[in-house]
């Protein structure tokens, strides 16, 4: 497989975004103007081909693990640090989904950023996030991991911040840097760990059976506890898990398709990737399954809880981001191939309708003129006909429609789940299947608000109507703009189904990523429990009467909302204040923080200063007073001076004076 | 190499070198101290010489002559440098070229009392009788 | 003998070339071919640098111990970096062909380029005194011709009485050191000191007094303290592309002395080496950094950011006498030839941009550190590849100058001797220290307003040079494999040439005891170069 030319040339694909993000960050202003968009959206598109013929080839081939070395970054002795990419069904995958979903982004943005100050900055900076994510996904060392996983943090934190004159904007970047270096912390730490206990960072060693693997077994079972839990520490502030998710409904501050792109369907799920991709450690370390299983189990539910009550479109998108990211860590904590395999279907599928529904509320907000209340909302459906089909594809899907491709993937999870032994995942298999109801119901609620109904606010109708008639904007849903969002919208519909039927599921293409062993092994439990039939069907009735219940609620006026909000008033202010983690969040860490910071300050200014400052003033001191003079032009003194330094050489070496 | 075949030699070599490594201190005039560390180059050449005759090979002869060829390059180098230096001053004392330091030093010996007047006028060497002196008046010389 | 003259074909052409020109130069004046002609003669070495640089010398020891050069390829590298920064040297220079002497200035120039290119191929004492003068007697000159002013005169007067000082301490240390010995020969001096009578019953303070005279003499050459005080007058008298030049070339010259010399061919001495090192690199440092910070005058500034920087690599060079461990990532001479190729970059691209601003009379000339007041604004592109190189000086990350610090004080702290992880850390120190003069000058540049007109030729070689300089220096910062594998290769290949019979475990504790327990068997090399018998009396 190692010497077909998309394998072997896959480093192109990250190549040549970050050929467009210096291309557009040179000549972007200057020369480009209006076609700022169009170096990213050629990389994109490059990226999207080049890895699908990728994804063909390690899809036919017999071993599909090959590890290409592009660079070697530093050789010095022993130490050797490369920029080697590894290429298997799970990169391969992921690559394909970050440059398709990236590809149809940017199209869609290049529509939708049209009259934006920064045109050319904001493209710059989203090639810059695929050159990053590709990277990031294609790598094959820790180290090199860690470098792109900074990376995407930073694209991440400069396009949140896109808007820099707004303060909310400015503080949501700020938000969204701090908290994910919590979890940074703790992903570098288990990396030095890994370094310190194998000696070398390499996937192909530390992911060998034979080498970093038993080092880890061998250097103690709290050894590789301690290093599954540092990593999936970064995985919590990356993928935004409880208590960590704070940051992402924040992030919603950004422009709407970095909100698509980078928020919904490719960095939050570098996280997943990163715990798939480690699923032999952690299928190893005792326990870490289980914290995984819980985390992922309390994200999805207080994230779905949550969303039922929000009124901001976008962030009722975001909870859902981070309630579908909980289902794909509550896969994950089962600690095995078939679990891994789960999330990453999840991650794809989720990944084209979470994409689409942000999309669509682009879209809206364009209509709208920026309104992202959806009480003030309502018929947009006659005004918006592309977008309001497209969107329902999405909502469906991500509502667990029977047939759509988020029925496919959910269903994937929770049949793992339930069939997983011990009474923890029986648990969490029951709270996804509630998860899975309000889910169904909170993106039925906004749907039916946003687009059936009358219009209720008298503001927006006009603003829509004047913005549909005036041609000066272009048409309301030009070509550009309506394409991706069909695209995608085929993909919703279909994506899961395909795999799931014409395929049979992910399991045998992506378990070749770890090996030939645990392959036949999840193939074997795989094949013994077909489709979980049971599962399915109960999914099925659950999503359907979660949206048969939006329908009651919101498909027209009805006085139920009020009235369920009155009679379970403390479950009602719950959802609405989000548990007041972030009032939470407020006493117990920021206050703390900021007293202690406040105190640092202080300690800073007269003692920490005070040492810059005299590391600055007493070596100056000492030399006007005790060097300068030396230096007094005379040729005779230098003279002197050097023979007197001689003697002191001297006299060291004589008399045998040895320092140690 | 028994140390009595070098002894003495390496001692008159050391007192060459030493003499010469406090005349370049002491002495102020730019052609003395050239020729002190000459007398530092010739202690060594001793040296090399009586190791190369201990040693019973020929390496310390060549290398002193090296080192002799090389004196005699910077000698040629010293001498056009000394007459430039004398041309700006009329003055050979090396404490006239202290005014590159540190700012704000003062010098522990302060520079020569400027002559009232520095004359630029040419002195020509007097001509034996039979020679006719040119005629040369009130020629100045580029100090450049 | 033939393949030593093949094998010295790029310096032998040079030398031959300048000879030419400096007999041409008496009639022709000055012309605008002088700068060509220079540039010719530096390609003309390149090619027949790059037909002999694969030249192999004889295996056998005793054959190597007769050569007057070594082929290995740490010689190789650092021929190649004379050759490289001489060109640079003459891209700055490019506008001196008005000068009346501009030939015998372009000659003088060109002959640098072929005494470092000596220094790094010599295998013999003598050799190496005579290249060494190579670079110090063409200094005198171009110091004398640079400049036409009192000053000038008192900066080639001072460099010169105190350069032949030291050449007089640096010829009695190899004096003492021939007579240790009992060859001028690099190798053979290696085996024959390997005999254990040799340090012993000779008169047993020799070797050490060699040391301590050897690295007077090259301490000179690299502005080590306390032989640094020429250094800050010198520059401060002289021109910008002198500077650039005395700050390069003695300085390289010096150290691979010293690395060939004091490292190699004197074994038994090392812990004298590590010790005058230790106590002369926080000497220099020190002085080096915290004079620089009393600065004004830019010329006079860079002369003691030289003297710190001679400093940093003398921490590297008693690192490297020591010799970390096997297994280090670092080990002393790979640190220092990755230190020399980055300092060459930034201190040469460094004196580049100040004499950038020189050239067109109209615009503002730079002499002290408020003339870069507000170059951010007035010369964008300048100031920014000027800041490139400043945070290398200072020797931040994704510059070159990081990882020219990171490997000299990785090497000092593998060397797992207690002095010198405490030199590493007061290392590190004075880079705190050194930042703080640099950091002044990109914050002169950026934050303050400017005055005057700025001018500068985009089209000249010199800033062709700050263009290269700063480019490599980033680029390398970012991907230093290239230079890191290059460092460690030489490295290899000179430790190769002198490979060490000492145990590991034993050498740290007392080397001279462990010598007279060795087996002696250097007698083919004893033969070859025929100092094994006294003469008689």
């Amino acid at each position: 497989m190692s010497d077909s030319i998309f394998v072997q040339y896959i480093w192109l694909v990250p190549a040549v975004s970050l050929l467009a993000a210096v291309i557009t960050a040179i000549a972007g202003n200057r020369w480009l103007k209006q076609q700022a968009w169009l170096p990213c959206m050629l990389a994109a598109a490059f990226g999207a081909v080049w890895s699908a013929l990728a994804l063909v080839v390690v899809a036919q081939a017999d071993e599909p693990v090959a590890f290409v070395p592009v660079l070697e970054w530093l050789t010095v002795s022993d130490l050797r640090v490369a920029y080697e990419l590894l290429v298997d069904p799970l990169s391969a995958l992921m690559l394909f989904m970050v440059t398709f979903v990236g590809s149809l982004i940017v199209a869609f943005a290049s529509w939708y950023m049209a009259h934006e100050e920064g045109y050319a900055r904001f493209f710059s900076e989203v090639a810059l996030f695929l050159f990053s994510m590709t990277s990031l996904v294609l790598v094959a060392n820790l180290l090199m991991l860690y470098v792109f996983w900074e990376l995407v943090g930073l694209c991440s934190y400069l396009l949140i911040g896109f808007y820099y004159t707004r303060p909310c904007a400015a503080a949501a970047a700020k938000k969204a840097f701090v908290v994910n270096r919590i979890g940074d912390f703790g992903f570098a730490l288990g990396i030095f760990l890994i370094w310190v206990t194998c000696g070398t960072l390499s996937y192909r060693q530390v992911l060998a059976v034979d080498q970093g693997l038993q080092q880890l077994t061998a250097a103690g079972p709290a050894v590789l506890t301690t290093v599954c839990l540092l990593l999936f520490c970064g995985a919590v502030g990356k993928s935004a898990q409880f208590p960590l998710h704070v940051w992402l409904p924040d992030a919603m501050e950004g422009p709407t398709p970095v909100s698509a792109l980078i928020h919904a369907a490719t960095m939050v799920t570098a996280g997943v990737y990163m715990v798939a991709r480690f699923t032999p450690l952690f299928a190893q370390a005792a326990g870490v399954g289980t914290v995984v299983l819980v985390i992922g189990c309390v994200t999805a539910f207080i994230a779905a809880f949550t969303a039922l009550t929000q009124t901001d479109f976008k962030r009722i998108l975001a909870y859902s981001t981070i309630s579908q990211l909980g289902y794909m860590f509550m896969a994950l904590g089962i600690g095995t191939v078939a679990g891994a395999v789960a999330a990453i279907f999840h991650v794809f599928t989720h990944a084209f309708f979470k994409a689409l529904l942000f999309l669509g509320s682009g879209s809206v907000m364009h209509a709208t003129g920026g309104e992202l209340n959806v009480w003030r909302m309502g018929g947009l459906r006659k005004y918006l006909p592309v977008t309001h089909w497209t969107f329902l594809c999405a909502a469906l899907a991500l509502a667990g429609f029977p047939l759509l491709s988020g029925f496919w993937s959910k269903d994937a999870i929770l049949a793992t789940v339930w069939q997983a032994s011990g009474a923890a995942t029986q648990l969490a298999g029951a709270v996804g299947l509630i998860t899975a109801a309000l889910t169904a119901f909170y993106i039925g609620r906004a749907y039916f608000l946003v687009f059936w109904g009358e219009p209720r606010d008298r503001a927006i109708e006009e603003q829509v109507e004047h913005y549909v008639r005036d041609e000066a904007h272009g048409p309301p849903e030009p070509l550009i703009m309506k394409a991706p969002l069909i695209v995608l919208a085929v993909g919703s519909v279909l994506v899961g189904a395909v795999i799931a039927l014409a395929f049979g599921g992910l399991v045998p293409f992506l378990a070749g990523a770890y090996g030939v062993e645990p392959l036949a092994h999840a193939t074997a439990e795989h094949d013994a429990h077909g489709h979980a039939w049971g599962m399915m069907l109960l999914s099925a009735v659950v999503a359907l009467a979660g949206l048969g219940l939006a329908y009651v609620f919101y498909g027209q006026p009805s006085p139920w909302p009020d009235r369920l909000a009155e009679q379970l008033a403390p479950l009602y202010r719950i959802s609405v204040n989000k548990f007041w983690l972030d009032e939470l969040g407020l006493i117990l860490v920021v206050r703390p923080m900021l007293a202690i910071a406040a105190a640092c300050r202080v300690l800073d200014n007269v003692l920490v200063d005070g040492l810059v400052h005299a590391v600055a003033a007493v070596p100056a001191w000492f030399a006007r007073l005790a060097l300068r003079p030396m230096h007094n032009g005379l040729v005779p003194f230098y003279a002197l001076a050097m023979l007197l330094g001689l003697a002191v050489i001297l006299t060291l070496v004589l008399f045998q004076i040895q320092g140690g | 190499m028994p140390v009595e075949f070098v002894r003495n030699y390496l001692i008159i070599s050391s007192v060459l070198f030493s003499i010469g490594a406090a005349g370049f201190v002491a002495r102020r005039n730019l052609i003395t101290m050239f020729l002190s560390v000459e007398l530092m180059l010739q202690g060594v050449a001793l040296s090399l010489v009586a190791f190369g005759r201990a040693w019973g090979n020929y390496h310390g002869e060549v290398f002193a002559l090296f080192v002799i060829a090389v004196a005699a390059a910077e000698a040629a180098i010293a001498l056009a440098l000394v007459l430039v230096l004398y041309r700006h001053r009329h003055s050979l004392d090396v404490f006239w070229w202290q005014q590159l330091r540190e700012p704000g030093t003062t010098p522990p010996v302060p520079e020569p009392v400027e002559e009232a007047e520095v004359s630029t006028e040419v002195h020509w060497p007097k001509l034996p009788p039979a020679g006719i002196e040119p005629v040369r008046e009130k020629e100045t010389i580029d100090v450049g | 003998m033939v393949d030593l003259f093949l094998y010295l074909t790029p310096e032998l052409l040079i030398i031959l070339l300048a000879s030419a020109a400096y007999v041409v130069a008496a009639w022709l004046g000055p012309a605008r071919l002088w700068p060509w002609w220079a540039l010719v003669t530096l390609a003309c070495a390149a090619g027949a640098l790059a037909v002999v640089s694969g030249m192999e010398g004889p295996e056998d020891t005793a054959a190597a111990a007769v050569r007057a050069v070594s082929y290995d390829s740490f010689a190789v590298t650092l021929r190649w970096l004379a050759l490289a920064s001489g060109l640079a040297i003459v891209a700055m220079a490019w506008y001196r062909a008005e000068l009346a002497t501009a030939g015998e200035y372009y000659a003088s120039l060109v002959l640098l380029v072929a005494g470092l290119g000596l220094v790094a191929a010599a295998n013999d004492l003598v050799l190496l005194f005579a290249s060494l003068e190579l670079i110090s007697i063409p200094t005198y000159v171009l110091l004398y011709m640079e400049r036409r002013d009192l000053e000038a005169r008192e900066a080639a007067a001072k460099y010169f009485y105190l350069s032949v000082l030291a050449s007089a301490l640096f010829l009695f240390g190899a004096a003492l050191a021939y007579g240790v010995t009992g060859s001028t020969n690099f190798r053979a001096m290696h085996e024959l000191l390997l005999d254990p009578d040799r340090l012993s019953t000779s008169v047993p303070s020799l070797g050490p007094m060699a040391i301590g005279l050897l690295l007077a003499g090259v301490g000179f050459k690299m502005a080590a303290v306390p032989f640094h005080f020429y250094a800050g007058d010198v520059y401060q008298g002289t021109s910008n592309v002198m500077a650039a030049a005395l700050s390069w070339f003695p300085k390289a010259a010096g150290l691979v002395a010293a690395v060939r010399v004091l490292v190699f061919a004197l074994p038994g001495l090392e812990r004298e080496v590590a010790w005058l090192s230790w106590v002369i690199a926080v000497a220099t440092m020190t002085l080096g950094n915290t004079m620089a910070l009393l600065q004004t005058n830019v010329r006079r500034l860079m002369a003691f950011s030289g003297v710190a920087h001679a400093g940093y690599m003398l921490v590297g060079l008693g690192a490297a006498s020591l010799q970390a461990p096997p297994g280090a990532w670092f080990r002393g001479v790979d640190s220092l030839v990755l230190y020399l190729v980055s300092y060459a970059l930034m201190t040469i691209g460094f004196f580049a941009v100040v004499e950038l601003f020189g050239q067109n009379p109209g615009g503002r000339r730079i002499e002290s550190i408020d003339d870069f007041a507000g170059l951010g604004q007035q010369a964008p592109l300048p100031a920014a590849l000027a800041t490139v190189l400043l945070i290398s000086l200072i020797g931040l990350p994704f510059t070159l100058g990081f990882w020219g610090k990171l490997s000299v004080f990785y090497a000092a702290i593998a060397t797992r001797d207690a002095r010198y992880v405490v030199l590493a850390v007061i290392g590190l120190l004075n880079a705190a220290i050194g930042a703080f003069y640099y950091l002044r000058i990109i914050a002169y540049m950026y934050l303050r307003s400017g005055y005057g007109r700025v001018e500068y030729r985009a089209a000249s070689p010199t800033f062709a040079v700050v263009v290269i300089t700063a480019a490599l220096t980033l680029l390398l910062g970012i991907w230093p494999r290239p230079v890191a594998q290059l460092a460690y290769r030489s490295a290899t290949a000179v430790q190769g040439a002198f490979a060490r019979q000492i145990p590991e475990h034993t050498r740290r504790h007392d080397v001279r005891r462990q010598v007279s327990t060795r087996p002696f068997r250097p007698t083919a090399v004893q033969a070859a170069v025929g100092a094994g018998h006294a003469a008689e009396y």
